[in-house]
């Protein structure tokens, strides 16, 4: 019995100090910045990982690219490209475990941003920004390097696309005139009411709306915890609903207008306004010609593109005004790894990428003469021989490469596509708590508990497929049992302590 | 001392299982020091070995809102799913290996393993297709027969048994293959002797194929009894559509981990989920292992 | 001994029909869905959005298969990487298991117990992912090589458990015992009498690894980013994701342009269609070890 209890420990022992050993040997990676920024540059290559579809003329482009970046700052770059779960999966753990790369996309929907600064997985940027990125800096406008700001440090460049959110409806265009509609009469999601009724009452083989859901996200505010299905919001601008004083962070699912919205969601649901299924996929029908209307998030020379796609004319109807939150600006960005052994060059490379339009336009379009011609300054059109539908190299619109104002557009885009973008911003009312970015770790426990009551309640109540009668308030009892209350009190201190910081800098 | 005289006496044994201990070490021990992870703040500067230790906050949420509930939910579905998937699977093995036609036989073999080997989300997608609200093919069916349609997906009632329906649909015919084995396995003299004394064919299989089934009805026990803290994600999660008016009847442990922390990625608050489903599935298995030593040795497990 | 009609020795003719009718019943159930996977896979969108799921499409297609073959080349190398792997892994796995499993139905043998114990351990805790990944990027530097596809999964705590049981049960002691005083190696006694009186074991653990194989993405997801290590069912996958992916995100304008690129359901059956064939064309292979008095031939050779 004792030889065996001995055995028993021993091999436990052993395997436990190999494992311990082996491991030591490679977790580490320090980040000895070994660059003579000073004079001579070495070469470096830069292993860059990008959430972009992967392209055919991947290679032949990055040749192009490298002997570019070659001649500009002695470096060249390895671009991985990948898009969807896979990016997901295998890029949130490259960054825990360490592995050795030098520029990463993140943002708030996927490797998500604020949590990895929380992580500590990013260089801070600040310094590394005025040495070797003031064209940079100066290029992209003071509102988004606020909205990327954690703790008065700068943990990534953010995409240089649209500028806040707008809600908004889209409808066939041909059943608008026939039914006519007077589309300037919406204001609200309110007013989409009657609108439907006349739909469903005139043609009952046609959806009316493709969803509520996207229409809630019409009530301007600024989501604090930067997820927007959390608790905790404050009012933005002046408007209609929501109006409570700019100060106060509130729990949105326990307000009137959060009822309102749910109890207007459930009647269209029960009048057959919109979809019964819990899954329902609307491309197909949309594609049929079967939906009137559905609500999104607006993007510039959004309306033009999908009207192309579907084959038939569409109206959009914005809903109220935008906003401009801290989580919109998250939308993209690029952060430098704490695994990063160049991070000066890494910092070279973005502030060409940002401001150097050969450069960037290769990214978005390839190369000039074989992927396209350019028609004039901002437009060109696909090269001979090239078949736009599948081309070899080529990302249209381009945003997830920086910064859109640099970039050309296929001629087939109008003409003001570029001040569609400044109308854009100029129309969204920036929130009071902008650069506001709140810091979860000392109610993660409050936090998982309260996502599941979230995904439990809140996709059926705004989606009107289940009573708010009973639904509501078992909702909001089951966010108080999760800790809703010490969620918000945690959000309202740390805001109070960023706005006083705010009034003294 | 004793070790020596082993390695000597049976140092062919030793040099067998040495690749299967190497790929042990490597895959499965190496790894583990990261358990630790369950017990940390973890941030990718200070590593694994150098981050903050929290003590056991990482474990709160897991008793946290409805815990109860979807412990409940956890265990009950696995009790069922182990007890009923054992007759079953043994029942299925013992037909298919007893019905006269070989030919049939092999057929109805290789149909009832064919789901086994659709994904979950193809397998929700073809669930859908009969439960949706709008489309589906049972709602098609009851207003055509004048009942008034049902809206699957938000109404709790049926899940239980639609969720046991599709996980044995899924599961039932790959599971019986290990049975199917060790019946074909069971020495033809044992029956030709109960033939002789006259024994007919119930009385061989309750007489002969049972007991001969009965170390690896055992073993196969004891492993699902360690797994008894994990769902399957798939089908709690995907076949539902992760419908929240369902949760009552469907949310279990590793739904609710997943909803909870999808979002914000936390890899202390994951290990956490691990240990904990992990510790609870040990210590009932060292458990049922101790008592079957008692009755019968030679099937326990170590 | 050449089957003996004995009365005693077979199902009576009526049990024999209701079983035969409760068989069948459950082979049309699990059918359908395969069969209607398969019809989905030609049937054209038009006709799918239009008239739902028709287990006779009212519009054939091959469009499905067209979208997939685009990517000819990728899917040829792709089909080359799974075969590699699964017959590979397979093989090797099989050589591990068997021996191990072997060792630990040795009663005779004093660390068995550890050695069980420290293997059971394993199926229950594990580091996790990321100390996982650490230790085979890190530590063995197997990310985007062959190896990461085959080595984490060739020995299953489950699969040796499973083969010792059958090993216990279906080789006396005292068949060992006798060849021992014949004079016999151990390596001997394996190679000659333990495999051969295994197959049914072997047959069920080999099934089970050759399937873990072929239907691994997860590996392939997390490891490989070389296209030419991208495996089949990583393929599917990938394209279901990004499929999932955009429609959960399809109120941003951006995404809502990707989706309309993406083919709906048919190419995912269609791909499913792909994985699926080859497998259930295999399974037939391994059926003919699940017939009984296979092992006779073993004892007496």
């Amino acid at each position: 019995m004792l030889h065996k209890s001995k055995a028993w420990c021993l091999s436990l022992a052993v395997i436990l100090l190999l494992s311990v050993v082996l491991s030591a040997c490679g977790g580490s990676s320090d980040s000895s910045s070994a660059t003579g920024a000073n004079g001579e540059l070495a070469p470096v290559e830069l292993v860059f990982y990008n959430y972009a579809t992967p392209m055919k003329g991947q290679e032949r482009v990055m040749q192009a690219i490298n002997k570019y970046l070659k001649e500009k700052i002695n470096a060249t770059v390895k671009v991985v490209t990948m898009e969807g779960s896979d990016f997901e999966t295998k890029v949130p753990v490259m960054l825990a475990s360490g592995q050795p790369m030098d520029i990463v996309f993140t943002s708030s929907w996927t490797n998500n941003y604020l949590s990895n600064v929380s992580k500590q997985a990013f260089t801070p940027l600040s310094s590394l920004m005025d040495k070797y990125g003031q064209d940079l800096k100066k290029t992209i406008p003071d509102t988004l390097w606020k909205g990327m700001t954690v703790k008065n440090e700068i943990y990534a460049v953010p995409s240089y696309k649209e500028v806040g959110h707008q809600v908004g409806v889209l409808m066939r265009k041909d059943m608008v005139e026939k039914y006519k509609i007077d589309t300037n009469s919406i204001k609200s999601w309110k007013d989409m009411e009657p609108i439907l009724k006349t739909v469903h009452e005139k043609d009952p083989s046609i959806l009316p709306l493709d969803g509520s859901e996207g229409m809630y996200r019409s009530i301007p505010v600024q989501h604090m915890s930067g997820d927007w299905n959390l608790p905790g919001v404050i009012n933005v601008g002046d408007q209609p609903y929501y109006k409570r004083s700019d100060d106060k962070i509130f729990d949105q699912y326990e307000t009137p207008e959060f009822k309102e919205f749910v109890e207007t969601a459930y009647r269209w649901n029960q009048a057959g306004y919109t979809p019964k299924d819990v899954e329902y996929q609307s491309e197909g029908d949309w594609k049929a010609g079967k939906v009137f209307a559905g609500s999104l998030l607006y993007a510039p020379n959004y309306v033009y593109k999908r009207s192309a796609q579907l084959g038939y004319p569409l109206v959009y109807q914005n809903l109220g005004k935008g906003v401009i939150e801290t989580s919109d600006v998250q939308g993209g960005g690029f952060a430098i790894p704490r695994s990063s052994k160049n991070p000066e060059r890494a910092m070279m490379f973005l502030n060409l990428l940002y401001t150097d339009p050969v450069l960037a336009n290769m990214f978005v379009h390839g190369i000039e003469g074989q992927d396209y011609v350019k028609v004039d300054k901002t437009f060109i059109k696909p090269a001979e021989g090239v078949d736009p539908l599948n081309p070899d190299y080529d990302y249209g619109y381009g945003w997830m490469w920086g910064n859109v104002n640099i970039f050309y557009y296929d001629q087939s885009y109008p003409k003001d596509t570029l001040e569609q973008f400044k109308v854009f911003e100029d129309n969204n009312t920036p929130s009071p708590a902008l650069g506001f970015n709140f810091d979860t770790t000392p109610v993660q426990t409050q936090i998982a508990a309260i996502n599941n009551v979230i995904s439990q309640f809140y996709p059926p109540l705004v989606r009107g497929t289940v009573n708010p009668d009973q639904y509501l308030p078992m909702f909001i009892q089951k966010l108080k049992d999760a800790g809703v209350d010490e969620l918000i009190s945690e959000m309202q201190s740390q805001y109070d302590q960023w706005k006083s910081e705010q009034t003294k800098s | 001392m004793t070790f020596l005289y082993e390695l000597r006496k049976h140092g062919a044994l030793f040099v067998m299982a040495l690749p299967a201990l190497i790929l042990l070490v490597l895959f499965n021990y190496m790894p583990m020091f990261g358990v630790i992870l369950a017990f940390k703040n973890y941030n990718f500067y200070d590593g694994i070995l150098g981050s903050p230790w929290v003590g056991f906050d990482n474990f709160k949420y897991l008793f946290k809102g409805d815990a109860w509930l979807i412990t409940r939910n956890t265990l009950l579905y696995n009790l069922v799913f182990i007890v009923i998937g054992l007759i079953l699977s043994v029942a299925l093995a013992i037909i298919l290996d007893e019905i006269r036609s070989r030919f049939l036989s092999k057929t109805y073999q290789t149909i009832l393993i064919m789901p086994y080997f659709l994904s979950w989300t193809i397998v929700a997608l073809i669930f859908y297709a009969f439960l949706s609200a709008d489309k589906g093919i049972v709602n098609q069916l009851l207003s055509y027969m004048g009942f008034h349609p049902i809206n699957f997906y938000t109404d709790m009632t049926y899940w239980p048994y639609i969720l046991i329906f599709v996980f044995f649909w899924k599961s039932v015919g790959y599971n019986s293959i290990i049975y199917l084995a060790s019946v074909t396995g069971i020495s033809p003299d044992y029956y030709e002797a109960a033939t002789i004394d006259g024994a007919n064919k119930w009385q061989q299989i309750r007489y002969i194929t049972l007991p001969c089934l009965r170390p690896i009805i055992i073993i196969m026990t004891i492993l699902s009894i360690g797994k008894i803290f994990y769902a399957d994600f798939g089908l709690f999660y995907q076949v539902t559509y992760n419908s929240g008016a369902l949760y009552p009847v469907t949310q279990v442990i590793d739904t609710y981990v997943y909803n909870g922390l999808v979002t914000m990625g936390n890899y202390g608050m994951t290990a956490a989920a691990g240990l904990y489903q992990s510790f609870v599935g040990f210590v009932l298995v060292i458990l049922t292992n101790w008592i079957v030593k008692k009755v019968d040795r030679d099937s326990a497990l170590f | 001994m050449e089957h003996t009609s004995n009365r005693f020795n077979q199902l009576p003719r009526s049990w024999n029909m209701v079983f035969h009718t409760l068989l069948t019943v459950l082979a049309v159930i699990c059918i359908i869905p395969i069969i209607l996977v398969y019809a989905i896979s030609f049937t054209s969108e038009a006709s799918l959005s239009a008239k739902g799921y028709q287990f006779w499409p009212s519009q054939w297609s091959l469009d499905a298969y067209r979208y997939i073959f685009r990517n000819g080349e990728q899917i040829v190398q792709s089909a080359y990487v799974t075969i590699g792997v699964t017959a590979m892994g397979t093989l090797f796995s099989l050589i591990v298991t068997s021996l191990f499993a072997y060792v630990l139905s040795r009663r005779d043998f004093r660390y068995r117990n550890i050695m069980a114990f420290l293997l059971f351990f394993t199926m229950l805790f594990n580091g996790g992912l990321v100390p996982s990944y650490i230790v085979n990027t890190n530590v063995l530097h197997l990310a985007d090589t062959f190896w990461i596809l085959i080595l984490p999964y060739s020995l299953s705590a489950f699969n040796v458990i499973i083969l010792r049981t059958f090993m216990q049960q279906s080789i006396e002691t005292a068949i060992l015992e006798a060849a021992r005083i014949d004079g016999a190696g151990e390596w001997y006694i394996f190679g000659r009498i333990v495999l051969p009186l295994s197959k049914p074991g072997l047959a069920t653990v080999g099934l089970f690894t050759l399937v873990t194989y072929w239907n691994d993405w997860f590996l392939g997801q997390l490891y490989i980013t070389n296209p030419k290590l991208v495996s089949l069912q990583y393929m599917l996958m990938k394209l279901q994701s990004n499929i999932d992916f955009v429609t959960n995100n399809a109120t941003s304008a951006t995404n809502n342009m990707l989706l309309a690129q993406i083919p709906a359901e048919g190419a995912r059956m269609a791909i499913l269609v792909i994985v699926l064939t080859p497998i259930l064309c295999a399974y037939p292979f391994f059926q003919k070890y699940f017939v009984k008095g296979l092992t006779i031939g073993g004892i007496k050779g």
